[in-house]
């Protein structure tokens, strides 16, 4: 295969005691390229991107990043690869300032005698400068509480934290769930915005239109298995949605 | 229901807005209404000598409070501080009697208390017990130390140790006892610790929502434990400064004391769920139950049968409530007006 994947993982297999997650799957993503994960529930998606995301360690398998191994063993040495996930509850603290949730664990500091205090003003300046030029404004002061956001200004805190940490692959669990039609419409602007930008992205979800409106290449799993990866112009929803189901045929690649 | 009238007057509803946006207006609006009720009935409550009782009294359950702050922010509670409270000073003292030298013996007591703390964070965090259930276990058995090591009796402070009774017991500063100081200092102390260290944004982070302080790589069980030890340490400290003050430790004191912390905590606008914390609500939520403690003695009749004091629990009842319907309230009318 080729190596100028900026993420490969392969041969992931990932047992939760009796239950098989994941069974030598191969996965990944070039540069500049949006790919969308999808499968039915329990196909394995949330396990995978987890295993890539240092969460959990793969059983088996490798994960290479430019064509060099790397290994995981928490989130923090995803994070330090360039690999950011953003999760289906967006990993933010209602109560938080937006740009306390934006430094969340890698706080800004600046000493005092000796004394280490955050540095709550150059946070909130950096924190305005990612959030800036993102599709989505965010209305009012970034010291406001994240508890004020609607959910697709959520989605831009946590891609604007992800940005200014200079992330390389985006992985987005179900990005736009809990997202009205409009809010959705704005998240996937969001993560075409990305691409522009020269990022990768991994998007979850059950809505297959969403993704084929933003992916270049769809990969489906079923039962912790790859069943089909398919370029998007030169599929259709029938033939993703059968691959779910499980109905279609097992495709070589 | 009463902003509509608010909007009329513009000026009014400024003011309203800025006093509305600082956090601790609910119970700085209490302490308002409660001096204004006590001096209007007895004079005596504005005088400094009395000012320095209600103090002192602030100053012992506030001390543990600050530090309860910041553990009900990362979501864990400590039932055992009453029983931790009796402990260092009766360390402390009982060494003192063994010819141990006073300050080894506040070091050694110190670092039996923050191994109790270590000893709830292990049962509470590790063993996922709730800490509501691990305190209360830890509480009895903690008061059952007390009881063995003073035998069921008191221990007295070293009386020939100067500096040491100035420094947490008897001395003055202008007047103002040195627990105060003890008070304020650690007050000062928990605020730039919630406020403004990686520690306090981890510690709210971790009481918000443990999985993405998680998912973002934080320790969520250290930051707990920091703080379960933050909270014995000083329910220790403040032990060793009312004892030495008060000239004796007995194996019952601090019983019961928990509640008034854990009150203290709540009536300053603390969430009992964790994620939003203020040790300066805390801090003047102490003050608020020593006004009411002392004021009610002095504006209430007293007789031998029912002394004064004996309402000072119904009284503190009486805050809790009020004010977790005050804070709700003017929580409702910042959601309307969306002043974080």
């Amino acid at each position: 295969m080729e190596d100028t994947a900026l993420v490969k993982m392969a041969g992931i297999t990932k047992t939760f005691g009796p239950v098989v997650a994941l069974e030598d799957v191969d996965f990944h993503v070039d540069h500049q390229e949006i790919v969308g994960l999808v499968g039915d529930n329990g196909a394995g998606k949330s396990t995978l991107i987890k295993i890539l995301a240092g969460v959990h360690r793969a059983d088996k398998g490798h994960i290479y990043m430019d064509g060099s191994k790397v290994s995981f063993s928490s989130p923090m040495d995803a994070r330090e690869n360039g690999i950011e996930t953003i999760y289906q509850d967006l990993a933010l603290v209602e109560d938080l300032r937006i740009y306390r949730n934006i430094f969340l664990a890698r706080e800004i500091v600046k000493s005092y005698l000796g004394i280490k205090l955050l540095d709550d003003k150059k946070m909130a300046q950096e924190s305005v400068r990612a959030l800036q030029g993102l599709s989505i404004a965010i209305p009012g002061s970034v010291r406001q509480p994240v508890r004020t956001l609607s959910g697709g200004q959520r989605q831009c805190v946590a891609v604007a934290r992800s940005i200014y940490f200079d992330a390389r692959v985006f992985a987005m669990d179900e990005p736009t769930a809990a997202l009205g039609v409009a809010e959705s419409r704005e998240v996937l602007e969001l993560i075409k915005d990305l691409k522009n930008r020269g990022k990768s992205c991994i998007v979850i979800t059950h809505n297959l239109h969403h993704i084929f409106s933003v992916c270049d290449r769809i990969t489906v799993l079923c039962k912790g298995k790859v069943v089909g990866d398919y370029t998007t112009k030169d599929t259709t929803m029938d033939e993703v949605e059968d691959a779910i189901l499980g109905k279609g045929l097992m495709r070589e690649f | 229901m009463e902003t509509k009238g608010l909007k009329s007057s513009s000026l009014f509803n400024r003011a309203l807005l800025a006093i509305l946006s600082v956090r601790e207006s609910g119970i700085i609006l209490a302490v308002i209404v409660l001096t204004v009720a006590f001096t209007s009935m007895n004079a005596v409550f504005i005088t400094f000598g009395f000012m320095m009782v209600i103090l002192s009294f602030a100053a012992r359950v506030g001390v543990i409070a600050a530090g309860m702050t910041l553990l009900m922010g990362s979501r864990e509670f400590d039932l055992s501080v009453g029983s931790v409270f009796a402990l260092a000073p009766i360390i402390a003292y009982t060494l003192a009697d063994l010819n141990v030298n006073i300050w080894i013996g506040v070091v050694l007591g110190m670092v039996v208390c923050a191994l109790c703390g270590l000893f709830n964070y292990y049962v509470a965090v590790r063993l996922r017990i709730s800490s509501l259930i691990t305190t209360l276990g830890t509480m009895f058995f903690f008061r059952t130390i007390d009881l063995v090591l003073t035998a069921g009796g008191a221990r007295i402070p070293p009386l020939e140790e100067k500096a040491f009774l100035w420094i947490f017991g008897n001395g003055l500063i202008y007047g103002v006892p040195t627990a105060v100081f003890w008070w304020l200092a650690i007050t000062f102390v928990c605020v730039l610790l919630l406020g403004k260290t990686k520690h306090g944004n981890w510690t709210l982070a971790v009481g918000g929502n443990v999985d993405a302080a998680k998912a973002l790589g934080v320790n969520t069980d250290r930051v707990k434990m920091k703080n379960f030890v933050l909270t014995a340490v000083l329910a220790g400290l403040s032990g060793l400064i009312y004892c030495t003050r008060s000239g004796a430790v007995y194996a019952v004191y601090g019983a019961g004391m928990e509640l008034t912390v854990v009150g203290a905590v709540a009536i300053g606008g603390t969430s009992l769920l964790g994620g939003s914390a203020t040790v300066l609500g805390t801090a003047i939520a102490s003050i608020l139950l020593g006004m009411v403690y002392l004021g009610l003695i002095t504006v209430l009749p007293s007789t031998t049968q029912v002394p004064a004091m004996y309402f000072y629990e119904g009284g503190v009842g009486a805050i809790i409530i009020g004010m977790s319907i005050l804070n709700m309230t003017l929580d409702k009318v910042r959601a309307q007006r969306r002043i974080a």
